[in-house]
């Protein structure tokens, strides 16, 4: 008990330094940005229709976004929880593809899809015979598109895994009681799903609102939200307080957001890597269901497969048919990187930086899962509630916070290869958490105590009893440290030096150059972490799925 | 019974306010099976978990062979403990799960073997080394955990509602194969229960927790026959209590009849409460006049077969009185008068 405590203390001061102090140090830069009080900047956001605008503009899109892809969504959640069809499981594994898909890649994949020499533009061009591609690479349409692509399987996993846990019984009973099918839907499955709807809303807003890489990457310039807006004050415009106001602004509207997604008990349908499927689907048997499942089907592949397919395709393709120019070019040292790092040290650093904040984010989010299984009631829940704080905290302004805090004594790290494994780590903790505590939950307190009783010692107790049975949870929390890391953007684009660039920041920098070579190097590289992304699904389908050993 | 080797003392226990356990105090002596029995919330368990260590007391004293336990953690007591739903490590196999206790004492492999294989000896395991624990039936698991907890001979063994979780024919029947095997090991034991039948059949003493206080530590017929209150008594399923009090005639009076106070038991007091046993009671005849006793006249309210008697319950006086009658003669059927007597020498007056 004592040492869980004293183990716990790492993780508390991990958080206070990289977390705390970083956001202190906006707070600071926003409201004394010479030392002293000085609210004039705040007030600029206020009284400038120029942040107006993009404060309007970021919560609206972000609306849109939501409304649209509860639209596409809630049919295919029906679609999922009700039927049984052929490679129900395939579906169901590719639609788990954009939860770790990186930002940079899947705006890579649209701006492959709808690019002027994407397949797209080039079959209309072809058929229709306008001179120019008609369809745009950028803009909002295709910003839409591809927030409806990141949260569709989200939706559809979490009503739809809802959906499939509602006991048919009470539709059953329902019927029964003389209600029609329609009825039945209105005044049973709807209010019985509202919850679920509710809170997987909130999500999408929140992670719509908060949207960095593609609305940077894809946005084109007419558009910017609150997160792009930082970067480009901080980064572009170096007015270091605006940015700091900006991040300010974002995180109280992210305090709020998660606040009120607290309230609806959000959180708690938030499972991100269990089986909320029961085995309650039936097979089709009307035209209508079958022609349901088509079109849900037909649907995913034009929004899920095609912009991937699109990626491949770019990686492969060049001016003389197949190529592996580009993947070549990864490789062969980039004679043009004069300004930031080669491709290959990219991958170098990525791999490395994953590495690392895989073991630091394992370590604290093992610490942490340990002390809350141990504690319980209010203690528990207000701790469990601070450690997830970090997810709802926007990646952006915490790099933006690191590169203002961390940048002098006590805390210099500038030069430092810790910072990016740091704030990997804090964005990726929560996620570990959440993976070891349940399983450290299932473990009933009769088993420690039988082993304490038969001699263990707490230290014994750990590794005889608690660590083999929460194996499996650490392996899939460590993988998924590892794809955030891998992944991560809007905080690497803070913290990462040229020479220390990550592959999203090197495809994101590719992208933003001109030249088909470049273009062609940012494809191959999304595409291999598109493939990589593929494999770490498929090493989470394993490693949770045979994970029944552990739940008794 | 042998010298006392487990003392408890004034043991105080409160949970956010509310006592658990009150001024507990007891002692067990070598070899001897101590049954704790009382109901659900009544703080059996909490009371077996201080003896564990798993819970700490707030105040009060656990002497074991002489040592007081305060500083002493669970793992260094060297106590066994059967947990209620046995608590058997899920990762590990019937082999492992037998010889974690001794392996945490660092047994060389070979007597760790030797003892692992003849503890599933004792319990009747032969062979079921390297079974998944959870490809085993509840009985099985049940024997895994004894095996598993008597493993490291430990000089106490604690039993927390090991029985609870088993069916009624399964639970009869380990109920007297748990006392052969501690009898014959000479475990000095402490066993939680909630069911009297398991109690009387395992005991050699049987401490009654209620109300977070030990009423009653007494051998199993000696409880029944003798129970230290109402409290007690109708635990035990006691139910027939009525008050009498101490006339100034010198006799015993109660809504049935009085008594004269040299009845067995009857000690004189100002007021108490007279216990009718259920076995006490017989149809009235004529000779009863005669024998000092009570005359119980009343309506029978039901009358229910149980095979070697009838259960009569009658109400008589505002009481409802229930009876454990012989098939003949036959009592009168639901509806109908009676008159029973209960005779004097069975009747018990508690405080």
């Amino acid at each position: 008990m004592t040492a869980r405590r004293l183990l716990f203390l790492p993780v508390v001061a991990f958080l206070a330094l990289f977390y705390g102090y970083p956001l202190c140090a906006i707070f600071v830069h926003s409201l004394l940005p010479e030392g002293w009080w000085d609210p004039t900047i705040i007030a600029r956001l206020f009284t400038s229709p120029v942040y107006a605008r993009l404060l309007w503009f970021t919560t609206w899109q972000a609306l849109l976004s939501t409304a649209l892809t509860l639209l596409v969504a809630l049919p295919g959640a029906y679609v999922f929880s009700r039927y049984r069809f052929f490679a129900k499981g395939l579906w169901q594994a590719l639609l788990t593809v954009p939860f770790v898909l990186p930002t940079v890649v899947a705006a890579a994949s649209f701006s492959a899809l709808l690019g002027a020499g994407g397949p797209l533009n080039t079959l209309l061009m072809a058929w229709f015979g306008p001179d120019s591609p008609p369809l745009a690479g950028q803009g909002l349409a295709v910003l839409l598109l591809a927030h409806v692509f990141y949260n569709y399987s989200l939706v559809l996993r979490l009503v739809g895994g809802y959906w499939s846990g509602l006991d048919p019984r009470i539709r059953e009973a329902a019927a029964t009681l003389g209600a029609s099918p329609w009825q039945i839907f209105l005044r049973i499955t709807l209010p019985l799903l509202l919850p679920a709807i509710a809170a997987a809303a909130l999500l999408v807003f929140v992670f719509c609102f908060t949207s960095f890489g593609i609305v940077l990457i894809l946005g084109g310039p007419g558009y910017a939200t609150l997160e792009v807006e930082i970067y480009r004050q901080a980064i572009h415009l170096f007015n270091l307080p605006m940015a700091a106001a900006l991040s300010l602004l974002q995180l109280t509207i992210n305090f709020l957001l998660m606040w009120l997604q607290a309230r609806l008990g959000a959180g708690k349908q938030l499972a991100f890597f269990t089986d909320t499927a029961r085995d309650g689907d039936v097979p089709a048997t009307s035209w209508r269901a079958k022609a349901a499942i088509a079109a849900t089907l037909l649907f995913v592949t034009a929004l899920l497969v095609a912009p991937l397919a699109a990626l491949l395709g770019a990686s492969l393709l060049g001016d003389g048919g197949l190529t592996l120019a580009y993947y070549r070019g990864l490789f062969s040292g980039g004679g043009d990187a004069l300004f930031f790092v080669a491709p290959g040290a990219a991958i170098a650093n990525s791999l490395g930086f994953a590495l690392g904040t895989t073991v630091l984010a394992v370590l604290l989010g093992l610490a942490a899962a340990r002390h809350l299984a141990a504690t319980d009631g209010t203690g528990s829940a207000w701790w469990d509630a601070l450690l997830m704080l970090p997810l709802a905290t926007s990646a952006v302004s915490l790099g933006f916070g690191y590169i203002i805090a961390l940048n002098r004594p006590p805390l210099d790290l500038r030069d430092s290869l810790a910072m990016v494994v740091i704030a990997h780590s804090l964005i990726a903790f929560p996620f570990v958490v959440r993976c070891i505590l349940p399983a450290l939950r299932r473990i009933p307190s009769s088993l420690g105590e039988a082993a304490a009783m038969l001699g263990a010692s707490p230290a014994k107790v750990f590794l005889e009893i608690e660590l083999p049975l929460i194996r499996r949870a650490i392996l899939v929390g460590a993988i998924f440290a590892f794809a955030i890391s891998m992944g991560e953007f809007g905080a690497s684009s803070f913290v990462t030096r040229p020479h220390t660039a990550t592959i999203p920041v090197a495809i994101y920098r590719y992208l933003s150059l001109p030249g088909e070579m470049n273009y062609g190097q940012a494809m191959a590289m999304s595409s291999l972490l598109l493939l990589f992304t593929c494999a770490v699904l498929l090493v989470l389908a394993r490693a949770a799925g045979s994970g029944g050993e552990t739940r008794r | 019974m042998t010298s006392a080797i487990l003392t408890v003392d004034k043991l105080h226990k409160s949970y956010q306010g509310k006592p658990l356990l009150q001024d507990i105090g007891f002692t067990l002596g070598e070899g001897e099976i101590l049954c704790l029995l009382g109901p659900s919330g009544s703080g059996k368990t909490t009371l077996l978990r201080l003896l564990a260590g798993l819970e700490r007391p707030d105040s009060g004293t656990i002497r074991f062979a002489g040592r007081d336990l305060a500083e002493t953690p669970p793992h260094r007591r060297n106590f066994g403990m059967m947990f209620q739903e046995y608590a058997l490590f899920p990762h590990k196999d019937v082999w492992e799960n037998v010889a974690f206790g001794l392996r945490m004492q660092r047994l060389p492999a070979a007597r760790t073997a030797g003892r692992v294989e003849e503890m599933l000896h004792l319990v009747g395991l032969e062979g079921f080394d390297h079974r998944r624990v959870d490809e085993l039936s509840g009985g099985e698991r049940q024997r895994v955990a004894l095996a598993r907890s008597l493993a490291p001979r430990p000089p106490l063994l604690l039993l927390d509602e090991p029985l609870g979780s088993l069916d009624r024919l399964l639970r009869d029947r380990l109920t007297g194969e748990i006392r052969l095997i501690l009898k014959s090991l000479g475990v000095t034991a402490v066993f939680v229960t909630h069911d009297q039948g398991e109690a009387y059949s395992i005991a050699d003493r049987i401490a009654i927790l209620q109300e977070s206080r030990l009423q009653q530590l007494a051998a199993p017929e000696e409880l029944y026959l003798r129970p230290a209150n109402r409290l007690v008594a109708s635990f035990l399923g006691l139910t027939n209590l009525v008050s009498c009090r101490l006339g100034q005639d010198g006799l015993l009076h109660s809504p049935f009849g009085c008594l004269p106070t040299n009845l067995a038991g009857v000690e004189p007091s100002a007021a108490g409460t007279l216990l009718l046993p259920p076995e006490g009671a017989r149809l009235a005849g004529e000779i009863e006049a005669l024998q000092p006793g009570l005359v119980i006249v009343g309506l029978v309210a039901s009358r229910v077969f149980q095979g070697a008697t009838y259960r009569v319950v009658v109400d008589s006086c505002g009481h409802r009185l229930a009876f454990n009658l012989p098939l003949t003669p036959c009592p009168p059927e639901a509806g109908l008068a009676m008159t029973l007597f209960v005779d004097g020498d069975s009747l018990l007056l508690l405080p």
